[in-house]
């Protein structure tokens, strides 16, 4: 039993919740422009375990959560974008076979090119609908009504550009 | 484009993807991360992150699976010590010889493996606050085999330079050291036949350079046990 297991075989996947986590960083790494981002990491998510351990609330259970939801088919952008929604949601599905293909995704996802590019708005899509909420609860909901419009229209256009 | 990158200040709402700078090295250490914890399927990810990176910004050694390890069922039981995550505790540990308590369970509970789990191999020698670390190891060793020799397997394959699947070879003074080691804690194996036979391995350890192979031991199982 302690043979190599050949590779096809096992099912590639990421541990439930490790997705959320990963965007959560991203977003902030993207949004702070840490000098050194190892170290940013390190104490992001130190900072994320005591919050969890100070309150009961688990932000993997929830990100896991999340990302169910998520993978359900849904639909919120114009043209193009649809369908990559579509196959996103597609990858986030818990079939094996979608598992990895989100796998191979995110092993390979090349940041400099303009798909990345599209695909980072995307993120920050759905960052902006998780802030959204929140403001809501705020009653902040004008704003993020100018905000969501005015984020659709120029992702709109950047996809096509980026096609 | 790039320009209009560079000097624009960040505003707090973002409207589209150029007003995102990627940091160039974001992209390999995201890489990175996520092919370890793919192999390392962690029970508990954000623990586990935390420990990653932890250990990455201190140049630490990671606390990564060497390779993915099969029963992936187990991950919907409890998290329990499994060969590879012995392996990458002794990874991190076994350079310092002695290992002090709380660093272990710092490092136990960064793999997201239960205390109690712990305090149970602790239990059984008495150890103060410092362990020596290939003590610990046996111990562990002895929780994942059924038997003394099938422990000690566990033991060589961790120990050995050998690639994987092969003849798994450590030098005799280790395995005598580990074998004799845990008869003690096993207490219920006569002194006699201990010494008898580790008298038998190092025969076959002298013809072998004074390493000791799987088979030498493995074969005599059903004679001895």
């Amino acid at each position: 039993m302690k043979m190599s297991v050949p590779f096809s075989i096992t099912t590639l996947r990421l541990p439930p919740g490790l997705r959320n986590l990963l965007e959560g960083l991203v977003m902030e790494v993207l949004r702070l422009q840490p000098p050194d981002i190892v170290g940013f990491a390190a104490q992001y998510f130190q900072t994320l375990l005591e919050q969890r351990e100070a309150t009961s609330a688990d932000p993997v259970v929830w990100g896991a959560q999340l990302e169910e939801l998520q993978s359900q088919p849904f639909s919120q952008e114009p043209g193009k974008d649809k369908e990559k929604g579509k196959e996103e949601a597609g990858g986030a599905a818990p079939t094996e076979g979608a598992c990895t293909k989100l796998d191979e995704d995110i092993l390979d996802i090349p940041l400099d090119d303009p798909d990345a590019n599209a695909a980072a708005a995307k993120i920050q899509a759905s960052f902006r609908g998780h802030m959204t909420r929140k403001k809501i609860k705020g009653g902040e909901i004008d704003r993020k009504t100018k905000d969501t419009e005015c984020a659709n229209s120029t992702r709109g256009g950047d996809l096509r550009n980026g096609d | 484009m790039t320009e209009h990158k560079q000097t624009m200040p960040l505003p707090e709402t973002m409207f589209c993807a150029e007003q995102i700078r990627i940091p160039p090295e974001l992209p390999n250490i995201l890489k990175e991360f996520t092919k370890a914890a793919i192999r390392t399927q962690p029970h508990d990810v954000l623990q586990w992150s935390a420990a990653y990176f932890s250990a990455l910004s201190k140049g630490e050694t990671l606390p990564v699976k060497e390779r993915l390890e099969m029963p992936l069922a187990i991950e919907k039981t409890d998290a329990v010590l499994t060969l590879e995550l012995l392996k990458v505790l002794h990874k991190q540990l076994s350079p310092k010889g002695m290992v002090n308590v709380a660093e272990l369970k710092e490092k136990w509970k960064h793999l997201c493996l239960p205390e109690e789990q712990l305090e149970a191999i602790l239990q059984l020698d008495n150890f103060s606050e410092e362990v020596e670390w290939m003590k610990f190891l046996a111990l562990g060793c002895s929780v994942l085999g059924k038997s003394l020799l099938s422990s000690l397997k566990h033991a060589c394959e961790i120990l050995t330079k050998d690639p994987e699947g092969g003849a798994a070879r450590i030098p005799f003074e280790t395995f005598s050291f580990l074998y004799s080691y845990l008869a003690s804690i096993d207490g219920e194996i006569p002194k006699e036949e201990v010494e008898v036979f580790l008298h038998k391995i190092k025969e076959e350890a002298d013809k072998q350079s004074g390493m000791v192979l799987l088979r030498n031991f493995l074969s005599q199982a059903s004679t001895l046990f």
